[in-house]
């Protein structure tokens, strides 16, 4: 063994404390001293504290929330076969199927497989431990999710017009009544209605309409769900889509009498501020309307 | 006989969270570089030793831990660079006070040119002598947990502490 060599055993020995005091003695002096003062700076490092266990316990050891589904905004189909669940569903662990609801919150969720999920408000997902466990990837979707996906088996969302399939990857759902989109933010996408098919790619969407016809549009390349940012973007969108997507986000019942809701709209609108999101989208159409608590009323 | 430990008790799991999250994180911090990322990593690990707990003998939930850190999450990550940062412990007032200005710049200096030669080891080489000095394992708690032998850990410490007295030499070299 060199010298340089014999050098670096005794140092990596001393380290570990297993030295004796002769045996410091023979390190060579000016390598000892400068990696003292390193180990001396490198002693005083820490890392922050990870999170206490009350905090992450609800994360890790509940899986499910039970919660009154009394919502007469979804669309028949979704609501039906969760409004079922809903009056089956007692908390028990070993249940089947499971699912997750939001209302005035959003939501973190950890699947069974690890992978991640955004829940917006006013939204839920369902999926079948049982099917989890056998490897099938699947749930349903109400409302808005954002996804961050494990790669591993296909892994679907059904929304009440398209089904979205993945193999691991980030993209965001939107469903809510009569408006649907899917981004994706990375990896790949398969989009289905029945009648449509595409797939998409890191910084491309799809709006989905009623007869299950898409339309592609950029979206910018994010890394968190768009919803979670300042402003929501409407590209030629009608006035019946704006409007769900509005009433969900802010908690309020927009009531719209006599006007045209086929009337389209492109712009950006607030996230954050309900009053500024109102000006925002009627104002220019000329559209007046009031606003007393949650409810609002066009004229 | 004695009574087994269950996992699925969940004061016998919020005691492994207790005692092994910290080390869990910090390990997958040390091979990721970001901490958002092994925060997360770490809740999952722990989320499925959640649902695996009828099958993990208590004991041996620490090896399960670590072996599930490695294998489910950190087997995707793409061996890039990584820029550790750390922490300091904070100095008492007294230190404070007597510490010139320019004394803490060079304090600086040196806990940056530190933390660049530390993200530049290998992989093998940083988390051994991370777990070395900041979770103050020593070498045969480290073969133990990585699994490899202790003459192992001994060449990578070799390795790392060359590095560093590289990095030291270059250091006082442009101070001076």
């Amino acid at each position: 063994m060199s010298d340089n060599e014999e050098n670096n055993v005794l140092l990596s020995k001393w380290l570990n404390g297993e030295l004796s005091q002769q045996e410091i003695n023979a390190i060579d002096p000016e390598t000892k001293n400068r990696l003292e003062k390193a180990m001396q700076e490198i002693d005083t490092w820490t890392l922050p504290d990870v999170k206490a266990y009350q905090e992450v316990k609800t994360t890790i050891t509940k899986q499910a929330k039970v919660v009154k589904l009394a919502s007469t905004r979804w669309v028949l189909g979704i609501a039906a076969s969760v409004a079922i669940l809903a009056g089956l569903f007692f908390f028990m662990p070993t249940d089947s199927k499971h699912t997750i609801a939001t209302q005035d919150i959003t939501q973190e969720i950890i699947l069974p497989d690890g992978s991640f999920v955004a829940l917006n408000k006013n939204s839920s997902i369902t999926y079948s431990t049982k099917a989890w466990e056998k490897g099938k990837r699947e749930l349903e979707l109400s409302g808005e999710a954002y996804f961050r996906v494990k790669k591993g088996a296909i892994f679907s969302v059904s929304t009440e017009h398209s089904t979205t399939e993945v193999l691991g990857t980030e993209f965001n759902v939107l469903a809510r009544k009569g408006f649907e989109s899917v981004t994706c933010y990375e990896g790949k996408v398969a989009v289905n209605t029945g009648s449509d098919k595409e797939i998409l790619t890191e910084g491309k969407g799809v709006t989905v309409d009623v007869q299950g016809n898409l339309s592609p549009f950029d979206a910018p390349i994010l890394n968190q769900p768009r919803w979670s940012e300042e402003y929501l973007q409407f590209s030629n969108s009608q006035l019946k889509e704006i409007i769900a997507v509005l009433e969900a986000n802010y908690n309020i019942t927009i009531t719209s009498g006599k006007i045209d809701l086929k009337r389209r709209y492109t712009g950006r609108v607030s996230q954050t501020d309900v009053k500024l999101a109102l000006e925002t989208i009627f104002l220019p159409m000329g559209i007046s309307y009031t606003m007393n608590e949650n409810e609002v009323i066009l004229k | 006989m004695s009574k087994e430990k269950s996992v699925c008790d969940e004061i016998n799991f919020q005691a492994l969270y207790e005692s092994y999250a910290q080390d869990v994180r910090n390990f997958m911090y040390y091979k990721c570089g970001d901490l958002a990322q092994a925060e997360d990593f770490t809740q999952q690990t722990f989320l499925k030793l959640w649902t695996n707990c009828k099958k993990v003998v208590f004991e041996k939930a620490k090896s399960f831990l670590f072996t599930v850190a490695k294998n489910d999450f950190l087997k995707d990550i793409a061996h890039q660079k990584v820029k550790l940062r750390f922490q300091q412990l904070t100095t008492t007032d007294t230190e404070k006070k007597s510490e010139q200005a320019d004394e803490s710049i060079r304090k600086k200096e040196l806990k940056e040119a530190l933390e660049e030669a530390i993200s530049n080891l290998t992989e093998a080489q940083r988390e051994v002598f991370l777990l070395n000095r900041i979770d103050k394992l020593k070498y045969r708690e480290i073969a133990d947990m990585l699994n490899i032998s202790v003459k192992a850990v001994e060449k990578r410490m070799q390795k790392a502490l060359e590095a560093i007295n590289k990095c030291m030499k270059e250091f006082e070299i442009n101070k001076i």
